[in-house]
């Protein structure tokens, strides 16, 4: 092998794992001041461990640069390497001192960098202990492929340069928040709307209004709400709910609460529940969403959108999808078609809240 | 492309990148230790003489030496140089990424809960078929590894692997040496006395012992654990990057939003989830908790989905072009599917002999 080749390849690699150190640490910094990098794709534990490996690849880099900075500078002064207090267990073919107790690396494992004479002739070395036989042995173990390289930098320049990475991961956050469904059977809009009528009728204590509510949820048509259904929005919203009755939950909760009986009864007889996500539209209904959170185990390649539905009885208005809400309302559950079970959130009040901080924003 | 799909792509190849970057590290780093301290034939000697009991003694490995698919490769790869047999190298490299403690835990907790009226399926089901599984699969395509190993050689199956560039470099031969002493491994079987002895002679020219047994100070040990760590390390990272580029490509499509096609239908669902493991890279640890999402889609195909995906992805078909010759890569790509395909309709099929057709226990229970 040639020493200059060695050498290239050597500092090639020592540069490279020295940039990807520094971008891992680097871009670990930026996450860590609150902004969206890179890093941000993959859960806070993977980032720990990103930060200690970059620690560590910065350890052996530095390492590895000494070491071939020694050797390179022994091999040049004395055409061979010192190691001190090492036993010397070699012959070399020309004498030389060796004052206080330094010994050599073996002739046998410098053949790799004396395959070349004129090469260490450039280093200043003069040639000694050369065993042309090893030179074809060493070639195939040292696959030099600087394309290797260049493909390596692609992703650190991907960190390096100044990406929207806020826009471009709330983007991918909003697509993979969608929620595939049409929808459920129910909903102000729809006549006959057998779920929307039940949640009109549970917040009323008077038999009579619960079933005139019944009644004109039943036989409304158009986009116009009937007017007790006004009269009851009203109330509901502006009513001073103490904070001791709002259940404050989250939408992984509530949809492992959907899956059991017993939880879905507890859980209806919270008087308002109050849980943000994200804001998505679903099927043709605008008076119905879904609240969904995403959940990664791992990275935003693994994420998965955790939901549950919300039901107004106006169509809603003034909303993205993708923002995030705060919704409060009483919480009931339907069964889905396939079978399922969904926690819907009869909503009195949704409104837009500040996005949580990066480290919270995904479900883990 | 849209611009959204090109958002689509590079998080998601950033996120796959930086997912597996860390357990790289992490492997590169025990592979250079390996290589550096672990006396030469170590393991082997720890291992059962018997070749199938060492081949399932492999397989197990990962629950004492848990690695991810992502780290795995530099390390089976240094083991192979330790003198590990390679019908043992490819059951811990296919086993380990499933039957390991930290991918266990993650399985039972993606599939705990009461899912009565979903899928029925429960965390021990799900995790006793799948470490199942993936032992059956991994000692399988082991033996047909060592059939491959008998009938074509090592030199057509595996690439060199590169040793220390300084100061040793001339090691291969000690391997030989060494590896020929053991009964275990293949090299012994392929090489005749003479041609051991011929490399013996050849070795004794320039006469070095091992270099785990040389009493090297401690930072020559630690400049070389950096040279292998280092060099194993961007390797590998090349390798991942072209395998994330393809699987981002690949993704770009939104997979998953197909998948109720599938429902009901295990002979297309088990091929199709194994396609689909393949394509979305996903590490193991992860892939547990979109199975477990996946509620439409038959038992047998989430298990396909969950054995096949740490032993075969896109990005791992790139890292074993750097330890295998093709003819390997496909011999294994070939007897993973295969084995993990009948094995999973299998599991189906005899799941719904014992308990009754997912289907049946979500309809009784709605009931």
């Amino acid at each position: 092998m040639h020493l200059r080749r060695y050498l290239t390849e050597q500092l090639w690699m020592l540069g490279v794992g020295l940039i990807y150190a520094g971008t891992m640490l680097f871009d670990y910094w930026r996450a860590s001041t609150g902004e969206r990098t890179p890093i941000s794709t993959v859960v806070p534990w993977i980032q720990q461990m990103i930060l200690y490996a970059g620690v560590v690849l910065a350890g052996l880099v530095v390492v590895r640069a000494f070491w071939v900075y020694w050797t390179v500078r022994e091999l040049s002064r004395h055409g061979h390497v010192h190691l001190p207090g090492h036993p010397h267990d070699h012959t070399h073919q020309e004498h030389h001192d060796h004052e206080g107790g330094c010994c050599c690396v073996p002739e046998s494992e410098l053949a790799a960098l004396r395959a070349n004479e004129s090469e260490l002739a450039l280093a200043g070395a003069p040639a000694q202990g050369h065993h042309p036989g090893h030179h074809a042995e060493h070639e195939h173990e040292h696959d030099w492929s600087p394309w290797r390289f260049f493909v390596l930098l692609a992703p650190v320049l991907l960190v390096l340069l100044p990406l929207p990475w806020d826009e471009m991961l709330r983007a991918f956050e909003r697509s993979k928040s969608r929620v595939q469904s049409e929808g459920f059977a129910g909903g102000v809009a729809t006549p006959g709307d057998v779920l929307v009528a039940f949640g009109t009728w549970s917040f009323s204590a008077d038999p009579l209004a619960r079933s005139l509510a019944a009644a004109l949820c039943q036989y409304r048509v158009g986009e116009e709400p009937a007017s007790l259904e006004k009269a009851l929005d009203y109330l509901e919203a502006h009513a001073e709910v103490p904070e001791s009755a709002i259940r404050r939950t989250d939408v992984p909760q509530l949809e492992q609460v959907a899956y059991v009986p017993v939880q879905r009864e507890q859980w209806k007889q919270f008087r308002r529940v109050e849980v943000e996500g994200l804001f998505q539209p679903i099927g043709r209904r605008p008076n119905q969403f879904a609240l969904v959170r995403l959940r990664m185990a791992c990275c935003a390649n693994d994420s998965r959108p955790l939901s549950i539905y919300g039901v107004l009885r106006q169509p809603v208005r003034n909303l993205q999808p993708g923002d995030w809400v705060r919704v409060q309302g009483r919480l009931d559950f339907v069964q889905l078609s396939d079978g399922t079970w969904k926690a819907v959130v009869h909503t009195y009040k949704i409104e837009k809240a500040p996005l949580p901080p990066p480290a919270q924003f995904y479900v883990q | 492309m849209s611009d959204n799909a090109v958002e689509r792509f590079l998080v998601i190849f950033i996120s796959i990148f930086f997912e597996a970057l860390p357990f790289i590290a992490l492997g590169a780093l025990i592979s250079g230790t390996l290589e550096e301290l672990l006396p030469q034939g170590a393991i082997t000697r720890l291992l059962p003489r018997r070749r199938s009991l060492a081949v399932g003694a492999s397989a197990l490995l990962g629950l004492m030496f848990p690695m991810c698919e992502c780290g795995i490769v530099p390390v089976m790869r240094r083991l192979l140089r330790k003198g590990l047999p390679l019908s043992c190298a490819v059951a811990y490299m296919l086993a380990a990424p499933v039957i390991n403690p930290v991918v266990i835990a993650s399985t039972w907790a993606a599939f705990s809960g009461d899912r009565t009226g979903l899928d029925g399926l429960t965390s021990m089901q799900m995790v006793g078929w799948r470490v199942g599984l993936a032992f059956v699969t991994a000692v399988t395509v082991a033996h047909v590894v060592h059939w491959a190993d008998q009938r074509y050689g090592l030199e057509a199956l595996l690439l060199p692997i590169r040793g220390l560039a300084w100061p040793r470099g001339h090691r291969a031969n000690e391997n030989e040496i060494e590896a020929s002493n053991d009964p275990l491994n293949p090299l012994m079987e392929k090489k005749s006395a003479a041609s051991a002895a011929e490399v013996k002679n050849h070795s004794e020219e320039t006469p070095r012992p091992a270099a785990s047994q040389t009493r090297w100070p401690w930072y020559v040990r630690l400049a070389n654990i950096a040279e292998i760590a280092i060099h194993d390390f961007l390797e590998i990272t090349c390798f991942l990057i072209l395998g994330a580029t393809l699987a981002a490509i690949v993704q770009s499509a939104d997979l998953l939003s197909y998948l109720p096609v599938l429902k009901d239908i295990p002979f297309l669902a088990v091929p199709a989830m194994m396609l689909l493991a393949v394509l979305l890279c996903l590490c193991s640890e992860a892939d547990a908790f979109v199975a477990a999402n996946l509620i439409a889609i038959p038992f047998g195909g989430k298990l396909a989905f969950l054995v096949l995906g740490p032993m075969l992805d896109l990005k791992l078909y790139l890292m074993y072009t750097r330890v295998f010759r093709p003819r390997l890569i496909w011999t294994i790509i070939g007897s993973v599917a295969i084995t993990v395909g009948i094995l999973a309709l299998a599991a189906h099929y005899f799941d719904v002999l014992i308990r009754g057709s997912w289907l049946a226990t979500m309809t009784s229970s709605s009931s």
